[in-house]
């Protein structure tokens, strides 16, 4: 289907919003999901859900690659609930950065240059300023 | 401190509330998180992934209902992002506290001649930029179903929009708040979207702008998990619930929820600017 814009362009970018859309219901879920499953093993575990204040409960990290890198690693040596709720909002918080990667690879591949260019440029700024603090 | 179950329950609203509205929803939740005794910090800090949270699990629907256009957010994010930097590295030139006026200040500016108009309805156009919107092809059309209608629209003043959402990345990197209403306020006054397409793409927006942030907080060592991961749940919730009725939803009924959102806003602004005089 190709829709007419108003000026007789086409505003064309169904594929786009359809990967889009699908990219962020997966991350979003996934997330979710181990969220949830994070929640209740932790406060099995610890006997209340009280939020905590503890030292363990507060993450640091050199930067935001380096904090997804500790949570998928922290999960593959034993999911315990600390962890698995660390690596949901870790791909919760990805979600908005993958979106912008998504966008450049689909208007490299229609040779849209003036928006892979505009995505580039977001995608550098972004890149840079989760690599540093 | 209160316990993860009430922290989720207390996050669904407000992400609802921040789908809806496009605002992110952390300046609604970081007073509440403070006031059920969350330290300042901590709660600016963790309310980040909340707004992502709003952010993300919203746009999926906005994506597919073709509300949140992607061209127009990306056009307007390069300005954004650039203002935030410039926003961080001059935190130390400007005193916040003229920027709490004059954030306050525009965002009552959002109240003018928008009265008798309902935000579905298409606004009238502004003049000048055309063969820029047009080059830059900042156009869609949607189909809004409380009106049954198909509304098409074309961005105006690309420029001016540009600058404007430059000075709301300047704002968000000096105060370190999402400035969502700023978003808003410049695409329906100076792009003259539609009030839908306006929240759902600063909707989008405010998610990049509060990944931008993440690394700072990590910095910091203020994020807390277990009040990071109840807030997310919570948030999510509301956001998905968010992103499926906003279509439904009249002018009226989204114009109401705006200000009183706008107008809490403004109060925290005037009172933040008053403490810091």
């Amino acid at each position: 289907m190709v829709r007419e814009g108003p000026g007789g362009g086409t505003g064309n970018e169904e594929r786009l919003e359809r990967w889009i859309s699908y990219l962020l219901i997966a991350g979003v879920l996934i997330s979710l999901l181990l969220e949830v499953a994070g929640i209740v093993l932790y406060a099995l575990a610890s006997g209340s859900d009280a939020v905590s204040q503890g030292a363990a409960v507060f993450v640091r990290g050199r930067n935001f690659f380096a904090f997804l890198a500790r949570a998928f690693y922290e999960v593959a040596r034993g999911p315990r609930g600390l962890h698995l709720m660390l690596l949901g909002c870790a791909l919760l918080i990805l979600t908005p950065y993958v979106r912008v990667v998504l966008s450049a690879a689909y208007f490299a591949s229609i040779r849209d240059f003036k928006y892979l260019s505009f995505t580039l440029f977001v995608l550098v700024i972004l890149t840079i300023s989760l690599l540093c603090h | 401190m209160m316990d993860m179950i009430s922290l989720l329950m207390i996050s669904v609203p407000v992400g609802f509330i921040g789908s809806l509205t496009g605002l992110g929803g952390a300046s609604i939740l970081i007073p509440l998180l403070v006031f059920f005794g969350v330290p300042v910090k901590e709660a600016i800090a963790s309310a980040m992934v909340s707004v992502v949270a709003t952010s993300s699990g919203s746009a999926a629907a906005y994506v597919r209902q073709r509300l949140a256009n992607l061209k127009i957010a990306m056009f307007l994010e390069m300005f954004t992002s650039v203002g935030a930097i410039i926003g961080a590295m001059i935190t130390t030139w400007i005193a916040p506290v003229y920027l709490y006026f004059f954030f306050a200040a525009f965002l009552m500016t959002s109240f003018v001649g928008r009265t008798a108009k309902g935000p579905t309805e298409a606004p009238a156009p502004g003049k000048g930029g055309e063969a820029l919107a047009a080059w830059l092809a900042l156009e869609g059309r949607y189909f809004d179903e409380s009106t049954r209608e198909t509304v098409v629209y074309r961005a105006r003043r690309p420029l001016l929009g540009g600058l404007g959402m430059m000075v709301a990345g300047l704002a968000a990197g000096m105060l370190g708040i999402g400035a969502g209403a700023f978003k808003v306020t410049v695409q329906e006054s100076v792009l003259r979207l539609p009030a839908k397409v306006a929240s759902t793409t600063s909707n989008f927006i405010v998610g990049m702008t509060a990944l931008a942030g993440t690394s700072v907080y990590l910095g910091s060592g203020l994020l807390n998990v277990t009040l990071m991961a109840p807030m997310a749940v919570g948030s999510t919730i509301g956001a998905l619930a968010g992103g499926r009725v906003l279509n439904r939803l009249g002018g009226r009924t989204l114009r109401t929820l705006f200000f009183s959102v706008i107008v809490l806003l403004i109060v925290q602004m005037l009172y933040k600017g008053v403490v810091s005089w």
